[in-house]
Protein backbone atom coordinates (compact mmCIF):
# COMPACT_ATOMS: atom_id res chain seq x y z
CA UNK A 1 0.00 0.00 0.00
CA UNK A 2 1.49 3.37 -0.99
CA UNK A 3 1.59 6.40 1.30
CA UNK A 4 -1.42 8.08 -0.28
CA UNK A 5 -3.60 4.96 -0.03
CA UNK A 6 -2.52 4.59 3.58
CA UNK A 7 -3.46 8.21 4.36
CA UNK A 8 -6.84 7.81 2.64
CA UNK A 9 -7.57 4.60 4.58
CA UNK A 10 -6.50 6.21 7.85
CA UNK A 11 -8.75 9.22 7.27
CA UNK A 12 -11.63 6.93 6.27
CA UNK A 13 -11.14 4.93 9.49
CA UNK A 14 -11.10 8.09 11.60
CA UNK A 15 -14.32 9.36 10.01
CA UNK A 16 -15.89 5.93 10.51
CA UNK A 17 -15.37 5.96 14.28
CA UNK A 18 -16.02 9.64 14.92
CA UNK A 19 -19.60 10.49 15.90
CA UNK A 20 -18.98 14.19 15.26
CA UNK A 21 -17.61 16.12 12.27
CA UNK A 22 -13.81 16.13 12.53
CA UNK A 23 -11.84 19.37 12.00
CA UNK A 24 -9.44 19.28 9.06
CA UNK A 25 -6.50 20.10 11.33
CA UNK A 26 -7.18 17.04 13.48
CA UNK A 27 -7.30 14.84 10.39
CA UNK A 28 -4.09 16.36 9.05
CA UNK A 29 -2.40 15.75 12.41
CA UNK A 30 -3.56 12.14 12.39
CA UNK A 31 -2.32 11.52 8.86
CA UNK A 32 0.80 13.60 9.44
CA UNK A 33 0.27 15.41 6.16
CA UNK A 34 -0.29 19.01 5.08
CA UNK A 35 -3.89 20.21 5.29
CA UNK A 36 -3.91 20.64 1.52
CA UNK A 37 -2.91 17.00 0.95
CA UNK A 38 -5.41 15.87 3.55
CA UNK A 39 -8.19 17.81 1.81
CA UNK A 40 -7.27 16.21 -1.53
CA UNK A 41 -7.42 12.72 0.01
CA UNK A 42 -10.78 13.49 1.62
CA UNK A 43 -12.18 14.81 -1.65
CA UNK A 44 -10.99 11.67 -3.44
CA UNK A 45 -12.59 9.50 -0.77
CA UNK A 46 -15.81 11.47 -1.07
CA UNK A 47 -15.80 11.05 -4.88
CA UNK A 48 -15.09 7.34 -4.54
CA UNK A 49 -18.14 6.88 -2.29
CA UNK A 50 -20.28 8.86 -4.77
CA UNK A 51 -19.01 6.90 -7.79
CA UNK A 52 -19.85 3.54 -6.30
CA UNK A 53 -23.31 4.73 -5.22
CA UNK A 54 -22.58 3.95 -1.59
CA UNK A 55 -25.18 4.28 1.14
CA UNK A 56 -22.55 6.26 3.02
CA UNK A 57 -21.12 9.61 2.10
CA UNK A 58 -18.13 11.63 3.18
CA UNK A 59 -18.86 15.31 3.28
CA UNK A 60 -17.71 18.66 4.60
CA UNK A 61 -19.91 20.68 6.92
CA UNK A 62 -18.87 23.96 8.49
CA UNK A 63 -15.32 23.25 7.36
CA UNK A 64 -15.19 19.89 9.24
CA UNK A 65 -15.46 16.42 7.71
CA UNK A 66 -17.79 13.54 8.55
CA UNK A 67 -19.01 10.18 7.29
CA UNK A 68 -22.79 9.81 7.32
CA UNK A 69 -25.56 7.62 5.98
CA UNK A 70 -27.07 9.20 2.83
CA UNK A 71 -30.55 10.68 3.36
CA UNK A 72 -32.30 8.10 1.13
CA UNK A 73 -31.01 5.18 3.16
CA UNK A 74 -31.19 7.18 6.39
CA UNK A 75 -34.91 7.65 5.87
CA UNK A 76 -35.46 3.88 5.60
CA UNK A 77 -33.17 3.14 8.54
CA UNK A 78 -34.90 5.71 10.69
CA UNK A 79 -38.20 3.88 10.22
CA UNK A 80 -36.71 0.44 10.80
CA UNK A 81 -34.63 1.40 13.84
CA UNK A 82 -37.31 3.77 15.14
CA UNK A 83 -34.82 6.57 15.47
CA UNK A 84 -36.38 9.66 17.01
CA UNK A 85 -35.23 12.87 15.38
CA UNK A 86 -35.41 16.05 17.42
CA UNK A 87 -38.36 18.18 16.33
CA UNK A 88 -37.38 20.58 13.57
CA UNK A 89 -37.52 24.35 13.80
CA UNK A 90 -40.80 26.20 13.40
CA UNK A 91 -41.41 28.37 10.36
CA UNK A 92 -40.88 31.48 12.51
CA UNK A 93 -37.53 30.21 13.78
CA UNK A 94 -36.45 29.21 10.28
CA UNK A 95 -37.35 32.69 9.03
CA UNK A 96 -35.36 34.26 11.84
CA UNK A 97 -32.44 31.96 11.16
CA UNK A 98 -32.57 32.77 7.44
CA UNK A 99 -32.40 36.46 8.26
CA UNK A 100 -29.49 36.02 10.68
CA UNK A 101 -27.56 34.01 8.08
CA UNK A 102 -28.34 36.62 5.46
CA UNK A 103 -27.74 39.82 7.38
CA UNK A 104 -25.30 38.80 10.11
CA UNK A 105 -24.30 40.45 12.35
CA UNK A 106 -27.85 41.62 12.91
CA UNK A 107 -29.95 42.89 15.81
CA UNK A 108 -33.31 41.50 16.92
CA UNK A 109 -34.89 44.85 16.03
CA UNK A 110 -33.66 44.53 12.44
CA UNK A 111 -35.01 40.96 12.27
CA UNK A 112 -38.38 42.07 13.66
CA UNK A 113 -38.54 44.84 11.09
CA UNK A 114 -37.89 42.45 8.19
CA UNK A 115 -40.31 39.82 9.47
CA UNK A 116 -42.96 42.28 10.56
CA UNK A 117 -43.32 40.32 13.77
CA UNK A 118 -41.69 39.94 17.15
CA UNK A 119 -38.85 37.39 17.01
CA UNK A 120 -38.08 37.15 20.73
CA UNK A 121 -39.19 33.50 21.07
CA UNK A 122 -37.44 32.45 17.87
CA UNK A 123 -34.18 34.17 18.85
CA UNK A 124 -34.34 32.54 22.30
CA UNK A 125 -35.02 29.13 20.73
CA UNK A 126 -32.17 29.50 18.24
CA UNK A 127 -29.80 30.62 21.00
CA UNK A 128 -30.83 27.62 23.14
CA UNK A 129 -30.21 25.25 20.23
CA UNK A 130 -26.81 26.83 19.66
CA UNK A 131 -27.60 27.77 16.07
CA UNK A 132 -27.00 31.49 16.60
CA UNK A 133 -24.82 33.36 19.05
CA UNK A 134 -24.36 36.89 20.34
CA UNK A 135 -21.38 38.40 18.59
CA UNK A 136 -21.33 41.87 20.16
CA UNK A 137 -23.66 44.84 20.27
CA UNK A 138 -24.55 47.62 17.88
CA UNK A 139 -23.26 51.08 18.77
CA UNK A 140 -26.76 52.49 18.84
CA UNK A 141 -29.20 53.62 21.53
CA UNK A 142 -29.87 50.72 23.89
CA UNK A 143 -26.79 48.93 22.53
CA UNK A 144 -28.80 46.00 21.10
CA UNK A 145 -27.12 42.59 20.78
CA UNK A 146 -25.81 41.50 17.42
CA UNK A 147 -26.47 37.90 16.35
CA UNK A 148 -24.69 35.61 13.93
CA UNK A 149 -24.86 31.93 13.03
CA UNK A 150 -22.60 29.39 14.77
CA UNK A 151 -20.54 26.49 13.35
CA UNK A 152 -23.38 24.24 14.55
CA UNK A 153 -25.69 25.95 12.06
CA UNK A 154 -23.44 24.72 9.24
CA UNK A 155 -23.39 21.17 10.68
CA UNK A 156 -27.14 20.98 11.32
CA UNK A 157 -28.06 22.16 7.83
CA UNK A 158 -25.21 20.35 6.07
CA UNK A 159 -23.75 23.57 4.71
CA UNK A 160 -20.08 23.32 3.74
CA UNK A 161 -18.87 26.74 4.85
CA UNK A 162 -19.50 30.47 4.62
CA UNK A 163 -18.75 30.43 0.89
CA UNK A 164 -21.43 27.78 0.43
CA UNK A 165 -23.87 29.93 2.36
CA UNK A 166 -23.10 32.91 0.15
CA UNK A 167 -23.74 30.75 -2.93
CA UNK A 168 -27.08 29.69 -1.46
CA UNK A 169 -27.95 33.30 -0.78
CA UNK A 170 -27.18 34.14 -4.41
CA UNK A 171 -29.35 31.26 -5.64
CA UNK A 172 -32.19 32.51 -3.48
CA UNK A 173 -31.78 36.05 -4.77
CA UNK A 174 -31.64 35.03 -8.46
CA UNK A 175 -34.96 35.28 -10.35
CA UNK A 176 -36.10 31.72 -11.02
CA UNK A 177 -33.81 30.41 -8.31
CA UNK A 178 -36.72 29.03 -6.37
CA UNK A 179 -36.98 25.98 -8.65
CA UNK A 180 -33.33 25.15 -8.25
CA UNK A 181 -33.54 25.18 -4.48
CA UNK A 182 -36.85 23.39 -4.07
CA UNK B 1 -18.79 63.87 6.60
CA UNK B 2 -19.72 62.59 3.12
CA UNK B 3 -17.27 65.05 1.54
CA UNK B 4 -14.48 63.73 3.74
CA UNK B 5 -15.30 60.18 2.71
CA UNK B 6 -15.39 61.15 -0.99
CA UNK B 7 -11.97 62.71 -0.62
CA UNK B 8 -10.74 59.52 1.03
CA UNK B 9 -11.93 57.52 -1.98
CA UNK B 10 -10.08 59.83 -4.37
CA UNK B 11 -6.91 59.81 -2.31
CA UNK B 12 -6.79 56.03 -1.76
CA UNK B 13 -3.52 54.63 -3.12
CA UNK B 14 -4.43 50.96 -3.46
CA UNK B 15 -7.50 49.14 -4.74
CA UNK B 16 -8.18 47.57 -1.35
CA UNK B 17 -7.99 50.98 0.34
CA UNK B 18 -10.31 52.46 -2.27
CA UNK B 19 -12.84 49.64 -1.83
CA UNK B 20 -12.73 50.17 1.93
CA UNK B 21 -13.33 53.89 1.54
CA UNK B 22 -16.12 53.26 -0.97
CA UNK B 23 -17.80 50.85 1.47
CA UNK B 24 -17.62 53.50 4.18
CA UNK B 25 -19.19 56.00 1.81
CA UNK B 26 -21.96 53.57 0.81
CA UNK B 27 -22.63 52.80 4.47
CA UNK B 28 -22.90 56.48 5.24
CA UNK B 29 -25.29 57.08 2.33
CA UNK B 30 -27.37 54.04 3.36
CA UNK B 31 -27.47 55.28 6.91
CA UNK B 32 -28.71 58.67 5.80
CA UNK B 33 -31.24 57.05 3.46
CA UNK B 34 -32.52 54.83 6.24
CA UNK B 35 -33.04 57.83 8.42
CA UNK B 36 -34.88 59.80 5.79
CA UNK B 37 -36.70 57.08 3.78
CA UNK B 38 -37.10 54.06 6.01
CA UNK B 39 -39.84 52.02 4.34
CA UNK B 40 -39.15 53.44 0.86
CA UNK B 41 -35.89 51.48 0.85
CA UNK B 42 -37.80 48.18 0.87
CA UNK B 43 -40.10 49.42 -1.89
CA UNK B 44 -37.08 50.11 -4.04
CA UNK B 45 -35.91 46.53 -3.54
CA UNK B 46 -39.25 45.22 -4.73
CA UNK B 47 -38.91 47.14 -7.98
CA UNK B 48 -35.48 45.67 -8.67
CA UNK B 49 -36.37 42.00 -8.36
CA UNK B 50 -37.77 39.87 -5.60
CA UNK B 51 -39.43 41.69 -2.76
CA UNK B 52 -37.71 41.28 0.58
CA UNK B 53 -40.70 39.15 1.65
CA UNK B 54 -40.27 36.79 -1.32
CA UNK B 55 -36.55 36.72 -0.76
CA UNK B 56 -36.97 35.78 2.89
CA UNK B 57 -39.65 33.23 2.07
CA UNK B 58 -37.40 31.49 -0.45
CA UNK B 59 -34.48 31.29 1.90
CA UNK B 60 -36.75 30.00 4.66
CA UNK B 61 -38.13 27.33 2.29
CA UNK B 62 -34.58 26.40 1.42
CA UNK B 63 -33.60 26.02 5.07
CA UNK B 64 -36.78 24.01 5.72
CA UNK B 65 -35.96 21.58 2.90
CA UNK B 66 -32.36 21.28 4.10
CA UNK B 67 -33.61 20.68 7.64
CA UNK B 68 -35.86 17.89 6.37
CA UNK B 69 -33.03 16.36 4.36
CA UNK B 70 -30.62 16.55 7.28
CA UNK B 71 -33.11 14.75 9.53
CA UNK B 72 -32.49 11.68 7.34
CA UNK B 73 -28.70 12.01 7.30
CA UNK B 74 -27.51 9.64 10.01
CA UNK B 75 -24.11 10.23 11.60
CA UNK B 76 -22.18 7.35 13.19
CA UNK B 77 -23.68 6.58 16.62
CA UNK B 78 -21.77 8.06 19.52
CA UNK B 79 -21.89 4.62 21.19
CA UNK B 80 -19.44 3.31 18.59
CA UNK B 81 -16.51 5.28 19.90
CA UNK B 82 -17.54 4.74 23.52
CA UNK B 83 -17.75 0.97 23.08
CA UNK B 84 -14.33 0.91 21.47
CA UNK B 85 -12.86 2.87 24.37
CA UNK B 86 -14.51 0.74 27.04
CA UNK B 87 -13.50 -2.49 25.28
CA UNK B 88 -9.87 -1.46 25.45
CA UNK B 89 -10.17 -0.64 29.14
CA UNK B 90 -11.76 -4.01 29.91
CA UNK B 91 -9.00 -5.84 28.12
CA UNK B 92 -6.26 -4.00 29.97
CA UNK B 93 -7.70 -3.92 33.47
CA UNK B 94 -8.34 -7.59 34.01
CA UNK B 95 -5.95 -9.62 31.90
CA UNK B 96 -5.89 -13.33 32.58
CA UNK B 97 -2.81 -15.49 32.49
CA UNK B 98 -3.40 -16.41 28.85
CA UNK B 99 -3.63 -12.74 27.86
CA UNK B 100 -0.43 -12.03 29.74
CA UNK B 101 1.27 -14.92 27.97
CA UNK B 102 0.07 -13.60 24.62
CA UNK B 103 1.47 -10.18 25.50
CA UNK B 104 4.75 -11.78 26.45
CA UNK B 105 4.84 -13.73 23.18
CA UNK B 106 4.28 -10.52 21.28
CA UNK B 107 7.00 -8.89 23.32
CA UNK B 108 9.42 -11.64 22.41
CA UNK B 109 8.18 -11.98 18.84
CA UNK B 110 8.97 -15.70 19.05
CA UNK B 111 5.56 -17.27 19.37
CA UNK B 112 6.55 -20.82 18.51
CA UNK B 113 9.25 -21.18 21.10
CA UNK B 114 7.24 -19.70 23.97
CA UNK B 115 4.19 -21.77 23.11
CA UNK B 116 6.20 -24.82 24.04
CA UNK B 117 6.01 -23.75 27.68
CA UNK B 118 3.04 -25.45 29.30
CA UNK B 119 1.16 -24.19 32.28
CA UNK B 120 2.00 -27.02 34.67
CA UNK B 121 1.72 -27.10 38.44
CA UNK B 122 5.34 -26.23 38.79
CA UNK B 123 4.95 -23.11 36.69
CA UNK B 124 1.85 -21.97 38.58
CA UNK B 125 3.66 -22.47 41.87
CA UNK B 126 6.53 -20.46 40.51
CA UNK B 127 4.16 -17.58 39.66
CA UNK B 128 2.55 -17.69 43.12
CA UNK B 129 5.89 -17.75 44.84
CA UNK B 130 7.33 -14.82 42.80
CA UNK B 131 4.13 -12.87 43.25
CA UNK B 132 4.43 -13.11 47.03
CA UNK B 133 8.13 -12.30 46.99
CA UNK B 134 7.76 -9.27 44.75
CA UNK B 135 4.80 -7.91 46.68
CA UNK B 136 6.81 -8.24 49.87
CA UNK B 137 9.80 -6.54 48.27
CA UNK B 138 7.71 -3.56 47.14
CA UNK B 139 5.86 -3.23 50.45
CA UNK B 140 9.13 -3.23 52.40
CA UNK B 141 10.57 -0.54 50.11
CA UNK B 142 7.59 1.63 49.22
CA UNK B 143 9.60 4.62 47.98
CA UNK B 144 12.35 2.83 46.12
CA UNK B 145 12.46 2.57 42.33
CA UNK B 146 13.68 -0.92 41.39
CA UNK B 147 15.45 -1.53 38.10
CA UNK B 148 13.82 -4.40 36.22
CA UNK B 149 16.81 -6.73 36.50
CA UNK B 150 16.67 -6.60 40.31
CA UNK B 151 13.18 -8.10 40.20
CA UNK B 152 14.28 -11.28 38.46
CA UNK B 153 14.89 -13.16 41.69
CA UNK B 154 14.83 -16.73 40.49
CA UNK B 155 17.81 -16.81 38.19
CA UNK B 156 17.88 -16.69 34.44
CA UNK B 157 16.08 -19.91 33.51
CA UNK B 158 13.38 -19.54 30.86
CA UNK B 159 10.49 -20.53 33.13
CA UNK B 160 11.72 -18.33 35.98
CA UNK B 161 12.15 -15.33 33.69
CA UNK B 162 8.70 -15.75 32.20
CA UNK B 163 7.09 -16.23 35.62
CA UNK B 164 8.77 -13.08 36.95
CA UNK B 165 7.79 -11.11 33.88
CA UNK B 166 4.17 -12.21 34.19
CA UNK B 167 4.06 -11.26 37.86
CA UNK B 168 5.46 -7.80 37.06
CA UNK B 169 2.90 -7.32 34.30
CA UNK B 170 0.14 -8.49 36.63
CA UNK B 171 1.18 -6.00 39.34
CA UNK B 172 1.35 -3.16 36.80
CA UNK B 173 -2.08 -3.97 35.36
CA UNK B 174 -3.55 -4.18 38.85
CA UNK B 175 -1.98 -0.81 39.59
CA UNK B 176 -0.07 -2.14 42.57
CA UNK B 177 3.17 -0.89 41.09
CA UNK B 178 4.03 1.85 38.61
CA UNK B 179 6.70 1.94 35.99
CA UNK B 180 8.80 4.68 34.47
CA UNK B 181 11.67 5.00 32.10
CA UNK B 182 14.93 6.57 33.24
CA UNK B 183 17.68 6.93 30.68
CA UNK B 184 16.59 3.77 28.93
CA UNK B 185 16.23 1.79 32.17
CA UNK B 186 12.80 0.52 33.17
CA UNK B 187 12.09 1.17 36.87
CA UNK B 188 9.26 -0.02 39.11
CA UNK B 189 7.87 1.31 42.41
CA UNK B 190 4.93 0.55 44.67
CA UNK B 191 1.91 2.75 43.90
Amino acid sequence: MNDKSHVCCLLEAMLFVSPRPVPLKELADLAQTEEETTTRCLEELSDMYKRRGSSLMIRRTGGDWQMVVCPDYGEELKKHLRIQVKKGLSRASLETLALVSLLQPVTKGEIDLRRGADSATSVKNLLERGLITISGHREAPGKPFLYRVTPKFFHVFGIEDQEDLERLQKIASTPGGEEETA
Amino acid sequence: MRETLKRKVQEASSLRERIGALEDLVDKVEEELNEVLGIEEDQELEEEGFSSDQYLSMLTDLLASMQEREASVLPPPSERLKSMESREILEMVNPGLNELLTLYRRYLGEEKRVQEICLDDNFENLIDSYSEKLKKLFSQNPDRWFPMEELFLGGKGRKEAIATFLVILDLVFRKEIVTRDQEGKVLFRRL
